[in-house]
């Protein structure tokens, strides 16, 4: 709002009692004792600045402007006065005014570096830190609609790599700085205004009320943090009611999604055409007709055994009134190319295309509503928020909705003494979708599921009812029918809630008291109707089976912390000290039963079954605590020499018992090279900071109760009675410590041309050792592994993020942000030192999830030569090759002369002798194999342009994940429209040619391919209206925009096959990748998004 | 502000401040002990009843071959009646047979690779040793107070550990042999072999100390180890042990194998040799055929289970079962293998559109019979374990799943019955050929219509006909059968056709490399009890040892003592049991089609194919089985290495065991310690054998993947063990702690890996 609007405000305030006095308000005179009354507003965007400082000069008399800018004294002199204008982020102005009132405009200060940013425990100046930490204001993060702050981060913070979760609701994984640990956690810390919560509960808040996200990436920021900090530290800060302003804010958006397929798949005919083909290649085509079609063999083949399949078949074909099928007379061209004379009218044409996709898709509605108040005073702040997110899936059993309200405030009863408390209450219920799969194959939803679905399979019956044919044929798994049967709903409700109280002793010295505490409940609940076909047979999910399962965490923290803080001349200091205990208690309750007599009463009524008695049940408990010191000293010599020291103990209930305490230190040293005589001279220098840092962070992420020797249940069954039997399940490690990671930092801040350049560059290295890894061990022992502190990891990078104002002009602007970042993850040591561990995939160099596999040489020509080396492969390794199928790398032939020491010989079928070195050629077995890549990309990137012309604004994202390898080029094999097949006469093909031959089949090792992936994330144009018309309307700003979320993305072959590199979510690691989990990923989520900010 | 104005409110808040502090330290050790509230320690073994409970858990090996797919892919891969239905595994492509291949991770499974879902040897193996240890060494409660109840828990340790080495003996020949419990990290992973003379010698001695203390059969828990298990075990050992003992040579001074031998394989069979082993394999196998327990007296009674009915488990022919209780509460997947063997029965062609409770369900990866499974079956028509084993017909049925009940098939005149309808030459031909014979009361006499279903309600949908290339039924009989017929050949003008597949009348091909889901398969796991009617939990037991395997080891011990008399007469008990009582009824298509029910009477051949007398003496069994020339001894088809009498009659009794334990997973481990298990795979099992001509050739050899009488695979002498798993051998030690280098590993691998 500004200052316009405060006169509006005024007119509704007061117009109804003095309508005149209102006019002469606005005209008054110089008067002795005069009240000065005015406005502030920023010289670039006349937008009000509220909360600033303005004093009268050599008088302590000092006010602060208002959410509309506005300031007001009643002076003890008369006009003019001198007046002192000051605030954060504005260059200071001294000024003389000559009547009242005022319109003061004040120039946006470039230096930022005396804003304030979050350090873990505290803030500190921008320009005061020793650590690496990026920071993305609320603004920033809330620049296109997100469902939540993981979204928010992707691409805006370096050193941060966020893969994308699309169904709503779901979350998608973060990565600070690449993974440390192979068998713990690898999941950051987040922090919400001080209260550790848990990464898989960062959806409850709504990013609206964030005023900023402050990363800490090294080891001297996160140190502060001990034991919780290896994995980089999310710290969320949420908006608080400021000073002297009462303001409200509406923000809405409403988003429409529909999936867009990056892959064109073949029609009923194209993809009949393939599979027929596949028999003639194969040799296994039996048609009546030569190689024509023939309506027997293709309704036996691809028929699917039952009525509606095979009606569906048959209408390629023409059909007499005997029930024959029609003949007709093949082209010269037909039988020379192998039909019959006489062949069966057939017309692909004529075939159903059932467009499963589309009947399981939407244009999705999300709608996004906050709306939020803020007020406060000397004494206290209030900020109140309510939000509503309702997502619709893309696809149509899909959907999320959360309800959130946020409520912050703080009162200062005596200037020794404030009280705060926050609250944010969180409510969602997200339509999960079809059954979980589970299993390493076939559709991950009811899109994945759609997809397996041939086109000629008919959705609906002859009544347009949908067909439900009993689970046989080609429409056995309905999806329609399937979505219609099942429901998978989850429930999540938590508070979290923080309050804190603060003595101030004495000005240095001051005492907080902080508890927060956090309840989450979730609840599960599913059920499956009659008709339900369990694609994937799980036990769980049969029909007429309901689970309903509860689970509780409640977790709290307490912290005594004592701060000093004092100033000098040149100096300053700085001590933290603090006590904290944490406890998170979790326990949980589920119920499945069968045969529910009421699909009706859904999970609600399980014991409601028709056998009396639930088929499972179970409750889990689990808890453990952590209990931590710490001691932080900053210091500061000159404004120039900055050194931040900090220690933390801390004991991990989780680990072993002598083993459960350790110390964490870290220390910091920073050098503002601006403030430097010698530098000061430069005039284009605004900043130059050098800074070192080194710490030790630790990881207790693993699971409670794994340091003793625990039993597991295995009953076994004497008389037809359960009888309970117990078995050893893992074996005791009395030695169990922490994982521990040092990481140096070392970074550079800089600004230049008065800041219109700024940014930071930082080059880290982490090495992780004590792994708390499960390394396998013989079976032969009794067990097959054992968690220890075995093994070592690293992690290198660089990261560099740069904003720029290339344009600055009061009309037109254009500012751009860019972060780059790369890191070097790999394994340094594991069990004994430098041995592979190759049962679990893990390598020494290489990053701690690799693809190793056969390695794709070509494709096998009908050459001679190749005949010949088929005929090897045949007699030498029992391998039988096809032409046009996949060539694996080999060790090469090498042919000596017969006698020759470790060569070997071997006679083909022409007689001829072939005598070649045993060099391990002609056999296929695991020293083949090769580590291929890596699904950790080689670098990310985003860059951010934001373009402003007068009241309009632009903006796009490009957000790029580059040199990741990606298992998948064949995924989709078989059903995407793909020309480049190999023949006789296309032997330079990209993929090999589709058989029903049997052959030793290598083809598998041409699914690796470049991951890599650019992709516009979005474009917005915004308009903010020009005030006159907002006065009109009495609104006191108004912003609307438009974007499109998705619109492009390129890549490397992954993305040109039409498949989406970027959602890896429950896949990223490489075995599970490998196993075919990524068949679903054909498709973009696009969005076209309409926005509406209002501020009151 | 300054201080002396708050000094006693800064007091009092120094005060709180230090309390609350204090809160959290003074409990600082208590905080961080964790408790264990839904996890124990293994401490609770050393308690009598935890002592019990892990006795308990340890039973569960006896569910190993059965709980998941490990079973049939290690002991029905490899035996010559049963083919996995993937390719690379049934033609022994490298690319599964490898150390780091599906067949090396198998043989991981078996080690403990699953340990902590109790797939696996040497955990139990290991939890066997700690339960003995302390029993042995620092009994708690009754196993101090009580010594029979000690020593019987002691001879169940002993059994099921010796077990659980039988099966890593089995499969991999010498193998580590730990007898002590192991509770920490050991310092090196050095885990040499133990020669298998060593642990049959110690597999032995541990089985006679059990027998003397384990309760008799019908004195104890159904399920628990009774003395006949024990007896019954120690006969199979000892017999095993003289299998071998030819094979001496084979292996070296020290008792090692060297691996580029062509014999290695041999060697590894080699176990040792006792004083008198087939003596001692008569006695033991004798006690428990005196014991009082007696073989069913029909053979179906073993296998036979219906909804809520599980009553074959009871027959007292079973020695020893794997147990599934009648709940689903049967530990991870419940018993597994009852969606293992079964064909892929749904197609609404011949009425039966989807999976039923009664036909059972395939899951997975199945294995289905070789040809050599069917033909094993010298006398299809008498020996009614042929019907009994294979589900050789369907009536058409149906699932309803709204009341998750089986349903009759859907009439003939039903709008939506989808099955065959008749073409008219079909129609004419059953008319006239069939129908004034056909009484089968469903059917009830109706005329066959052109453009009518063929298949109603209660008739019969899908048949199987095993025949053979001399026997082909004509193609006009087989189209014109009042059912889909699938015979295994028809002749049509002089073409003689293999498999071709009788729903699209006989257009596509199936069996060998081809799709070959549908032929007939074993009828003995299915299990109307399963969770679902699309999912595998079984609730059957599955008999491990059963008293006709006792009466054939004691047969083939008195063979190889030259008693043909006693090994005929023991081997007749079987057949005896095998024949058709008078008055039995056969299935109708071996009455009707088969090979040789041309010599049954025309009752007989006529609704309800009612047996007229017993069929005993058409299959008794005399020396003329195996003297080489006979027609009895020739139909047994012995591979040309079989070139004595004593050869021949050793492969008839795995003949024979191929006739009573089809998909039981026995017969692999008597072939194989038997030492024929290489001959026999070359001569019988095509997927496998690499041989040339042995098998008819047809007119429709599908390029080479169908029948063109050439073996498809790559069987040899490496395959008849499995390899050590890459991932294992390559985390091995020296005493040092230093990793095995190249050689050493090599020297580890069993022959030919």
């Amino acid at each position: 709002m500004n200052i316009n609007n405060w006169k509006r405000l005024s007119v509704v305030l007061f117009a109804s009692f003095q309508a005149n006095m209102v006019l002469a308000q606005q005209s008054v005179s110089p008067i002795i004792n005069a009240d000065l009354i005015g406005t502030l507003l920023d010289a670039r965007t006349n937008k009000p600045i509220a909360g600033a400082t303005v004093q009268l000069d050599a008088v302590t008399h000092r006010v602060q402007t208002d959410t509309w800018g506005r300031f007001s004294f009643r002076t003890g002199q008369k006009l003019p006065f001198k007046i002192i204008v000051s605030h954060l982020g504005y260059r200071s102005d001294t000024l003389v005014v000559q009547r009242s009132p005022v319109e003061i405009k004040l120039q946006p200060n470039d230096r930022q570096l005396e804003e304030i940013v979050v350090v873990g425990y505290g803030t500190t100046k921008k320009g005061d830190i020793t650590g690496a930490l990026s920071q993305i204001k609320g603004q920033d993060l809330n620049d296109r609609p997100i469902a939540n702050i993981v979204q928010g981060i992707q691409g805006k913070a370096s050193g941060v790599d966020i893969t994308s979760n699309n169904r709503p609701g779901g979350v998608g994984t973060i990565r600070i700085r690449g993974n440390r640990s192979i068998n713990a956690s690898n999941e950051p810390l987040y922090v919400v205004d001080g209260i550790p919560i848990s990464a898989s509960e960062a959806s409850i808040i709504n990013p609206k009320d964030i005023a900023s996200i402050e990363i800490l990436k090294d080891a001297s920021a996160t140190a502060i943090y001990g034991s919780r900090g290896a994995n980089g530290v999310i710290l969320v800060s949420l908006l608080e009611g400021k000073k002297g302003q009462v303001s409200v804010q509406y923000n809405g958006s409403l988003s429409l999604d529909q999936i867009h397929s990056m892959t064109d798949w073949m029609d009923s005919k194209a993809l009949l055409d393939w599979q027929r083909q596949s028999h003639i290649n194969g040799g296994t085509y039996t048609g009546k007709y030569g190689t024509a079609p023939d309506p027997d063999f293709d309704i036996q083949n691809f028929g699917g055994g039952e009525t509606y399949g095979i009606e569906s078949i048959r209408k390629a074909y023409s059909w007499g009134a005997d029930g024959k099928v029609l003949l007709r007379d093949a082209t010269p061209e037909e039988v020379a190319r192998g039909y019959a004379q006489q062949v069966p009218v057939y017309n692909g044409g004529n075939l159903l295309n059932q467009d499963w996709t589309d009947l399981v898709t939407r244009l999705a509605k999300t709608n996004n509503h906050s709306i939020s108040l803020s007020s406060g005073n000397e004494k206290s702040s209030l900020y109140l928020s309510a939000g509503l997110l309702d997502q619709q899936g893309a696809m149509i059993d899909q959907d999320y909705k959360r309800y959130t309200t946020t409520l912050k405030g703080d009162v200062s009863p005596r200037k020794w003494l404030k009280l705060g408390i926050s609250m944010i209450g969180s409510y969602s219920v997200q339509n999960y979708g079809m059954a979980d799969n589970s299993s390493n194959t076939g559709g991950k939803d009811s899109y994945g599921q759609a997809l397996a679905l041939m086109p000629y399979a008919p959705a609906y019956d002859e009544n347009g009812l949908l067909l439900n044919t009993n689970r046989t044929g080609l429409s056995a798994h309905n999806v329609l029918l399937n979505i219609e049967n099942s429901k998978n709903e989850n429930t999540q409700y938590s508070v979290l809630s923080n309050a804190f109280a603060q003595l101030n002793f004495t000005p240095w010295l001051k005492y907080q008291l902080k508890f927060g505490v956090q309840y989450t409940g979730t609840e599960k609940g599913s059920f499956y109707g009659p008709d339900y076909t369990n694609p994937f047979s799980a036990v769980g999910t049969a029909p007429l089976i309901g689970y309903n399962s509860h689970n509780k965490r409640l977790s709290w923290v307490f912290e005594n912390m004592l701060t000093f803080e004092k100033k000098w001349t040149d100096q300053s200091l700085k001590v933290d000290a603090l006590q904290s205990s944490q406890e998170n208690r979790s326990n949980g309750i589920n119920i499945r039963a069968q045969d529910i007599t009421f699909p009706s009463s859904l999970w609600y009524d399980l014991s409601a079954n028709d056998l009396g008695i639930p088929m499972s049940y179970g409750t889990s408990f689990s808890k453990s605590t952590l209990l931590s010191y710490m001691l932080r000293a900053n210091y500061a010599l000159k404004n120039k020499y900055l050194l931040t020291a900090t220690g933390r103990w801390d004991g991990a209930s989780v680990l072993a018992q002598g083993h459960k305490f350790d110390f964490f230190p870290s220390l910091a040293l920073g050098y503002k090279l601006e403030e430097e005589p010698w530098l000061k001279q430069v005039d284009w220098i605004d900043q130059l900071k050098l800074r070192y840092g080194v710490g030790v962070t630790g990881n207790s992420s693993v699971s409670p109760y794994t340091t003793s020797g625990t039993i597991a249940g295995a009953a076994y069954v004497f008389d037809e009675t359960q009888y309970p039997g117990y078995k050893s399940s893992s074996m005791p490690n009395a030695d169990l410590g922490w994982e521990k990671t040092v990481q140096h930092n070392v970074g550079l801040d800089f600004g230049f041309l008065n800041n219109r350049i700024s940014g930071s560059l930082e080059w880290y290295k982490a090495n992780t050792k004590d792994l708390l890894l499960n390394r396998s061990i013989p079976p032969v022992l009794g067990y097959n592994s054992i968690l220890g502190n075995i093994g070592k990891t690293s992690n290198s990078g660089l990261e560099i993020s740069i904003s720029s104002k290339n344009i600055d002009r009061p009309d037109f602007s254009w500012n751009t942000t860019l972060t780059w970042s790369r890191n070097r993850e790999k394994i340094v040591e594991l069990v004994d030192g430098k041995v592979d561990d190759v049962a679990n995939g893990w390598f020494i160099g290489q990053p701690i999830a690799v693809f190793r596999d056969y390695v794709y040489d070509r494709l096998w020509q009908q050459t001679p030569e190749d005949q010949r080396l088929i005929e090897l492969y045949r007699k030498i390794g029992n391998i039988t090759a096809l032409p046009g199928q996949v060539k694996i790398k080999d060790q090469e032939l090498v042919e000596v002369q017969p006698g020759t020491d470790g060569a070997k010989s071997i006679t083909l079928a022409s007689g001829e002798t072939v005598t070649y070195l045993d060099n391990g050629f002609g056999t296929i077995n695991d020293s083949d194999k090769e580590i291929l890549g890596s699904n950790r990309p080689k670098w990310t990137g985003g860059i951010v342009n934001a373009f402003r012309y007068k009241n309009w604004d632009l903006s796009f994202f490009v957000y790029a994940r580059i040199g990741s390898s990606y298992y998948g080029a064949l995924q989709t094999y078989g059903r995407r429209t793909e020309t480049d097949v190999w023949s006789p006469d296309n032997t330079a093909a990209a993929f090999p040619q589709q058989t029903t031959a049997t052959f030793t089949n290598y083809n598998a090792a041409r699914n690796y391919t470049s991951g890599s992936l650019v992709s516009l994330r979005y474009i917005s144009l915004g308009y903010t209206f020009k005030q006159p018309v907002l006065d009109r309307l009495n609104i006191g700003s108004l912003q609307v925009y438009a974007q499109v979320l998705n619109p492009v993305i390129w890549g490397g072959e992954a993305v040109k096959i039409g498949l989406n590199p970027d959602d890896v979510n429950g896949w990223d690691s490489a075995a599970a990748a490998q196993s075919g989990g990524q068949t679903a990923n054909s498709i973009l989520l696009r969005s076209a998004v309409l926005g509406l900010r209002i501020g009151l | 502000m300054r201080l002396g104005k708050y000094t006693i409110k800064t007091i009092a808040l120094w005060a709180i401040a230090m309390l609350s502090t204090g809160a959290g330290l003074s409990s600082c050790k208590d905080f961080l002990k964790e408790e264990m509230v839904s996890t124990i320690t293994q401490d609770y073994f050393e308690s009598e009843k935890g002592l019990d409970e892990l006795v308990v858990a340890n039973y569960n090996i006896l569910r190993w071959k059965y709980g998941f797919m490990e079973g049939p892919f290690l002991f029905e891969t490899g035996n010559d009646i049963t083919e996995p239905l993937d390719n690379a595994w049934a033609t022994f492509s490298p690319a599964v047979w490898s150390p780091s291949g599906a067949a090396g991770e198998y043989a991981n499974n078996l080690i403990g690779y699953y340990q902590t879902q109790l797939l696996g040897a040497y955990p139990i193996i290991n939890d066997c040793n700690k339960a003995i240890e302390i029993i042995t060494e620092r009994a708690p409660g009754r196993y101090a107070s009580d010594a029979a109840y000690a020593n019987q828990k002691l001879s169940e340790l002993y059994f099921l550990r010796a077990y659980a080495y039988y099966l890593l003996v089995t499969q991999l020949g010498d193998v580590p042999f730990p007898l002590k419990s192991n509770n920490s990290l050991p310092a090196n992973f050095y885990l040499p072999k133990t020669n298998s003379a060593t642990i049959y010698a110690k597999l032995i001695s541990d089985l006679r100390f059990a027998e003397q203390y384990l309760p008799a059969a019908g004195q104890t828990q159904r399920g628990r180890i009774t003395r006949n298990a024990a007896l019954h075990f120690l006969a199979k050992l000892y017999l095993q042990r003289h299998q071998a003992a030819a094979f001496k040579s084979y292996r070296n001074a020290e008792g090692n194998i060297d691996p580029t031998s062509p014999n290695a394989y041999q060697g590894l069979l080699y176990k040792g040799e006792g004083v008198a082993d087939l003596d001692s394999a008569i006695y033991y196998s004798s006690q428990v055929i005196n014991s009082g327990i007696s073989l069913a007296s029909d053979y179906w009674d073993l296998f036979a289970i219906g909804k809520g009915n599980w009553s074959n488990e009871t027959n007292s022919e079973i020695i020893l079962q794997a147990s599934y209780g009648n709940n689903l509460e049967n530990g991870r997947y419940g018993m597994r293998t009852n969606a293992a063997f079964t064909a892929d029965y749904r197609n609404s062609a011949w009425n039966i559109p989807s999976w039923t409770w009664s036909y059972g369900l395939l899951k997975g990866q199945g294995f289905l019979p070789s040809d050599w499974g069917y033909d094993v079956f010298t006398d299809k028509i008498n020996d009614s374990r042929f019907e009994k084993s294979f589900q050789l017909e369907y009536q058409s049925a149906s699932f309803d799943n709204a009341s998750q009940s089986d349903g009759p098939g859907l009439d003939y005149t039903d709008a939506k019955n989808a099955s065959l309808t008749w073409q008219a030459n079909e129609a004419d031909f059953f008319n006239v050929n069939i129908k004034p014979s056909y009484k089968r009361p469903s059917w009830n006499g109706r005329n066959a219509l052109a453009g009518q279903r063929k298949i109603g309600t209660a008739d019969l949908g899908l048949v199987f006909l095993e025949n053979s290339k001399e026997t082909a039924i004509d193609i006009s009989e087989a189209l014109a059968q009042p059912y889909v017929l699938y015979p295994r050949w028809i002749k049509d003008n002089g073409k003689y056709y293999y498999r071709k597949t009788g729903a699209d009348r006989y257009s596509g091909n199936a069996g060998l490399l081809l799709n070959r889901k549908v032929r007939p398969s074993s009828r003995k796991f299915i299990d109307p009890n399963r969770s679902t009617v699309d999912n595998h939990f079984g609730t059957r037991d599955v008999a491990i040892f059963r008293l006709a395997e006792t009466y054939l080891i004691r047969a083939e011990a008195y063979g190889r003592k030259g008693d043909y008399a006693n090994a005929t007469a023991d081997i007749n008990k079987l057949r005896s049991r095998a024949a058709y009582k008078a008055g039995e009824n056969r299935a109708e298509v071996l009455a009707r089609l088969y090979p040789g029910a041309e010599s049954l009477g025309v009752e007989e051949r006529s609704y309800p194919y009612s047996t007229a007398s017993a069929t005993f003496d058409k299959i008794r069994v005399d020396a003329s089985y195996w003297d080489g020339n006979s027609t009895k001894s020739k139909a047994e088809q012995y591979p040309p290495e079989a070139n004595t009498e004593l050869k021949r009659f050793v492969h008839f009794i795995y003949n024979e065991y191929s006739r009573e334990f089809n998909t039981e997973q026995v017969l692999y481990e008597g072939i194989h310690h038997a030492g024929i298990q290489l001959e026999r795979m070359l001569h019988h099992a095509q997927l496998a054998s690499s041989r040339t001509g042995l098998w008819s050739r047809s007119d429709n050899p599908s390029g080479v993947n169908g029948q063109d009488g050439n073996g498809k695979g790559t069987f040899s002498a490496t395959h008849t063990f499995k390899p050590f798993p890459q991932s294992f051998i390559s985390m091995l030690t020296d005493k040092d702690g230093v990793l095995l280098d190249e050689t050493a590993r090599r020297s580890y691998q069993n022959p030919g890996y």
